[in-house]
């Protein structure tokens, strides 16, 4: 009965922190471990949290552009969806293949628990070389030597901001920084053009993202193998430049699995190199050590918390319509406003600097005609120095 | 409006913004024993707690059934630290494979 309860309300805590951007799954586990919960119940608990955050943060990263930090790479996709009135659809395609990956990774876990060991003797050592490769690569992708000379400017300039934030003192600095870098330049620029959201569209959804599904699971799993910033989103951004596709349905195929097959492997990575990537579960093993024994309940109730998740989200999401009856230049002063205060409250007067630091390096890239993709700098310089 | 004037002000603008973070980087911020198993690594942070396993280079700060490990460093306190001493510690979290403790820079006994 108590099981039931805590997963209930891990999972009701998880839709509540996807839904409010700049609440992290990692936020809501560290403020339940000091309840006076019993340690299985409050690992079922955050397990639940983990599960449902992960599904609903895609609500406000596709329709209001604003992004969580480890589903950051979908958020221009997504949100071109929505405005091509095709909003519901990207949530469908993130739904399943969230769940799809999760299952297949499930699946995987045995493998993985054999696999990421040798993976990771092999790639530790060369990780700043990998980043490094993997960043001339992203940068090069621009072909001309002009847009290359200014990528490499705005992914510098970003990883400054990465360097000088995420070693700071600011609370949980990602949020400021992402909200500033994707939403706050989109919604200064918003004001330039009218751009509306449109009637959301439904129909049915053609399963042709599969393969990226499938490629996500195993990025995913890379993903495990990387220092702890932010390393599912840079891992799909390094997938992006490597399966180059203009269908955003497939690139947000890509960015879920990978995020889902991160949280499921990240499991794998604990028991098998002691390394817990995610931060709710380093919680959960810091309150009690999770063994082998513990993944059957604990891998059931994250694809329970995904299973229920999705299917509320897709309920949810049929009312997406609602949003485009509302006037835009309102809903962007609104959803300003609101991350305004949420910086504020989360990060303080150094996270309201930071977020409109990154505001402005965010408005960089469409002004000088480059892509946006380059603004993850952010997170990518500061891994690369961490691993020199 | 000219998007180059925009984009060379946004440009001015954020070089100002990140010089003043760097600047701003030094100065810690409470956290508790949670928050700092959560944190960026490299954050720099003053944590509150109680001292539990001292060993020669490093102990646990324990708070609310949470634990961090600490590395003491060369730092003199250390060495005075007992089993159940309330200290304040200021220092970053750092993460070695995968696994984070926090490299204590001054101790406080409270």
């Amino acid at each position: 009965m108590l099981a039931m309860i805590a997963v209930a309300f891990g999972l009701l805590l998880g839709i509540f922190s996807g839904l409010l951007p700049g609440i992290h799954s990692n936020t809501v586990a560290s403020m339940l471990a000091t309840l006076p919960i019993p340690p299985e119940a409050l690992s079922l608990a955050v397990v639940a949290v983990v599960g449902a955050h992960l599904l609903f943060q895609f609500l406000p990263s596709i329709f209001l552009s604003i992004p969580d930090d480890t589903v950051v790479a979908s958020v221009l996709p997504g949100h071109r969806l929505a405005l091509a009135g095709r909003g519901r659809e990207a949530i469908t395609v993130c739904a399943f293949s969230t769940l799809a990956a999760a299952g297949a990774s499930v699946l995987l876990i045995p493998v993985s628990l054999a696999v990421l060991p040798a993976a990771y003797a092999v790639i530790e050592p060369q990780m700043a070389l990998v980043l490094v490769v993997a960043s001339l690569f992203l940068l090069q992708s621009e072909r001309e030597w002009r847009k290359i000379t200014i990528a490499a400017f705005v992914f510098l300039l970003s990883g400054a901001l990465g360097v000088a934030t995420l070693q700071g003192a600011i609370n949980d600095p990602l949020f400021p920084a992402f909200s500033g870098l994707f939403a706050g330049s989109g919604i200064l620029l918003s004001f330039t053009s009218r751009t509306r959201l449109p009637a959301q569209k439904s129909g049915r959804t053609e399963l042709d993202f599969l393969p990226y599904v499938a490629a996500g699971v195993l990025f995913g799993m890379l993903s495990d193998l990387l220092p702890g910033l932010a390393a599912p989103a840079q891992i799909a951004v390094f997938a992006s430049a490597v399966f180059a596709t203009d269908d955003a349905r497939k690139f947000l195929a890509l960015v879920s699995s990978i995020a889902a097959a991160h949280a499921v492997f990240a499991f794998s990575s604990l028991l098998s190199i002691g390394k817990a990537r995610e931060g709710a579960l380093a919680i959960i093993n810091e309150v009690k050590p999770v063994g082998a024994g513990d993944l059957p309940a604990l891998l059931g109730v994250l694809l329970l918390s995904m299973g229920i998740s999705a299917f509320l989200l897709m309920r949810l999401s049929r009312h997406a319509s609602a949003i485009s009856s509302l006037d835009t230049r309102a809903l962007n002063l609104a959803v300003l406003a609101y991350l305004v205060c949420a910086v504020a409250i989360i990060s303080g007067g150094e996270g309201l600097l930071l977020f409109a630091t990154a505001t402005a390096v965010g408005l960089l890239p469409p002004l000088l005609g480059v892509r946006r993709t380059h603004v993850m700098g952010l997170i990518i310089v500061p891994s690369i120095l961490l691993a020199l | 409006m000219d998007e180059r004037k925009v984009a060379l002000a946004a440009a001015v603008f954020a070089v100002a913004g990140i010089a003043l973070l760097f600047f701003l980087s030094e100065t810690p911020r409470e956290a508790s024993v949670a928050e700092a198993l959560v944190a960026q690594a490299n954050s720099y942070l003053s944590i509150t707690g109680v001292a539990q396993n001292i060993t020669a280079d490093k102990f646990y700060l324990c708070q609310r059934g949470l634990c961090i490990s600490m590395k003491k460093g060369g730092i003199v306190s250390a060495q005075l630290v007992e089993d159940g001493n309330e200290l304040r510690v200021l220092g970053r979290v750092k993460e070695y494979r995968g696994a984070r403790y926090f490299e204590a820079e001054s101790i406080w006994m409270k």
